[in-house]
């Protein structure tokens, strides 16, 4: 059996901000080619826990290991193979975007400054006005610049707060695509957001934090596994032979037609037996939850 | 990688250095205004001349006496520390270390370029006073006028570096701008009340012959005496940069 190697390994982090717990007890393991999906509301210490990943906060309590190293400690080493960009990027407002790149991939050690920055820069078309002054940047403009700065060196880790804030619908494809295919080049990729669906299809695991805890974490098709089915649809011929059943078992249902649909059932299994009994004719059909309900559902039941 | 950075921040910064040229080379010409004339006896070989000069009034700046430098100087004062809040915002430090730069390189670096943008405009501004004003006052040559020039640099460095080191510490240390301005200028009165001192005093170049003993233009005991009223600023000043930097490097990023 392959290895699985953890890109980030963190064991009950904490931090405290005065006698503000930000974050309590953040274990989790990130591992290598995976596109770590992490969500929560406004507050819930995403960006915090982003912040100790790459160095620029220090834990106040746990261990947390970034490519085998203490990110505190050794945030240069480790940004060799980092790239981050955070939800309140700013690049010094009187330089252009051409001279800002340029100069970030000096900063990471770019064997080739200029070559590295431009190629950074077509990414998202930063190239097409990166002569003017950050100033002058539109808010979208400045999150192609900060997502440009992410992905100078092509980094084996690219770490992202919030990234589609204020991006127009093709930069938001691009991301896509982009984490897409570092996902098949085995690289990694940390997306923090409360706006899940842009990611959804891409994500192969998913925390969702609250209040500084982690609700859920994992792979996704295990978390949806776990947390259930979200609607089950029978179509019968005597769908008020089935409606009767189920009513009589307490399920809430609803009926149209020939379809009875019941909202989350707990004892599915149960119930298809149930049928098969009575001799009831029945097509079961499953829908699951996306990663909205899954996020809502970890918020509301925690 | 300390030469890149140092390059950017100042070659590619804001060049507030331009601000205090301009301040400088207001505060040197306008001596005239403010200060009194003296009468020197000038020994001739064969006849003594009385004469009214201004010695320092167009180029000295006397800590106390001139009502301009304390007009000016709360201005430049917060302009100093409007400019270090700005090189020590959080936001901007945060985004250039998110990559392999070192926090003692990034404080460095910035702290380098800031003194130098104050020390680039005093040089350029005396030599274009001195050019300007001395030789049409006093009849010298560039040479003699000149020669005096790094130590008045030194007396004049040693009355901003208290507001650079004072400046840097409440940049890092409050996050409230109002504080990071008004802590400094206390400091700095505080200091000068205490006669902390840097006084530039001139003596014209056809006085020379009257001061025995002296260096270049001010005599070497009149030198040191000023240097050592200065002494404890600049240890002050020191102790707050340094306090800023472990501020800088201890404190979290948030």
């Amino acid at each position: 059996m392959a290895r699985i190697e953890n890109v980030i390994s963190a064991e009950e982090v904490c931090k405290v901000f005065g006698r503000n717990v930000v974050l309590n007890n953040i274990s989790l393991k990130v591992q290598k080619g995976s596109v770590f999906l992490i969500m929560g509301p406004n507050g819930s210490g995403k960006s915090t826990l982003l912040k100790i990943i790459t160095g620029l906060i220090k834990r106040t309590r746990g261990k947390i290991k970034v490519f085998g190293m203490d990110p505190w400690k050794q945030r240069q080493t480790i940004f060799t193979q980092v790239g981050a960009m955070f939800e309140d990027h700013a690049p010094p407002d009187w330089a252009s975007g051409r001279a800002y790149l340029e100069y970030k991939a000096t900063l990471k050690n770019a064997e080739e400054p200029k070559k590295e920055a431009l190629a950074a820069a077509k990414l998202f078309e930063v190239d097409t006005f990166w002569a003017q002054q950050v100033s002058t940047f539109s808010s979208g403009m400045k999150r192609k610049l900060a997502l440009a700065d992410a992905f100078i060196n092509d980094p084996e880790l690219v770490i992202l707060d919030d990234p589609t804030v204020a991006l127009d619908k093709e930069a938001r494809l691009t991301l896509q695509k982009i984490v897409e295919d570092r996902a098949r080049q085995n690289k990694t990729s940390i997306i923090a957001s409360h706006i899940i669906t842009e990611f959804e299809n891409h994500a192969t695991h998913l925390a969702v934090l609250n209040v500084g805890q982690i609700i859920v974490a994992g792979k996704v098709e295990d978390i949806m596994g776990n947390m259930g089915i979200h609607q089950v649809t029978i179509k019968s011929e005597q769908p008020e032979a089935v409606a009767n059943i189920l009513l009589k078992k307490g399920c809430p249902i609803k009926v149209h037609d020939n379809l009875v649909t019941i909202e989350r059932p707990e004892d599915l299994d149960r119930i298809i037996d149930m049928l098969e009994k009575l001799g009831v004719k029945a097509e079961i059909g499953e829908t699951r939850m996306n990663l909205w309900e899954i996020y809502t559902k970890a918020l509301t039941y925690r | 990688m300390f030469l890149s950075v140092f390059r950017w921040e100042f070659l590619s910064g804001r060049r507030f250095y331009l601000v205090f040229l301009i301040y400088f080379l207001v505060l040197f010409s306008s001596g005239t205004f403010t200060s009194e004339s003296w009468t020197v006896e000038v020994k001739y070989p064969d006849y003594v001349s009385k004469e009214f000069l201004t010695p320092g009034s167009m180029i000295d700046v006397w800590w106390n006496a001139s009502s301009l430098w304390w007009f000016l100087f709360p201005l430049v004062t917060a302009y100093a520390v409007f400019m270090i809040s700005y090189e020590f915002d959080k936001g901007i430090l945060r985004t250039y270390l998110l990559s392999n730069v070192g926090k003692r390189t990034l404080f460095s670096a910035k702290l380098l370029s800031i003194l130098l943008g104050l020390l680039i405009p005093l040089v350029a501004s005396l030599l274009i006073v001195y050019a300007l004003a001395d030789l049409m006052l006093f009849s010298s040559t560039p040479l003699e006028v000149y020669v005096n020039l790094p130590r008045r640099l030194l007396m004049y460095t040693s009355m901003l570096y208290p507001m650079i080191g004072i400046a840097t510490l409440c940049s890092v240390a409050f996050r409230k701008p109002l504080y990071a301005f008004a802590v400094p200028l206390a400091g700095v009165y505080v200091l000068n009340m205490a006669r902390l001192t840097g006084i530039s005093a001139y003596i014209p170049p056809q006085c020379y012959p009257e001061f025995q003993g002296s260096i270049g233009l001010m005599p070497i005991g009149w030198f040191l005496n000023e240097l050592s009223m200065v002494l404890p600023t600049v240890v002050t000043s020191s102790i707050a940069i340094v306090a800023a930097y472990l501020i800088f490097i201890r404190r979290d990023m948030t």
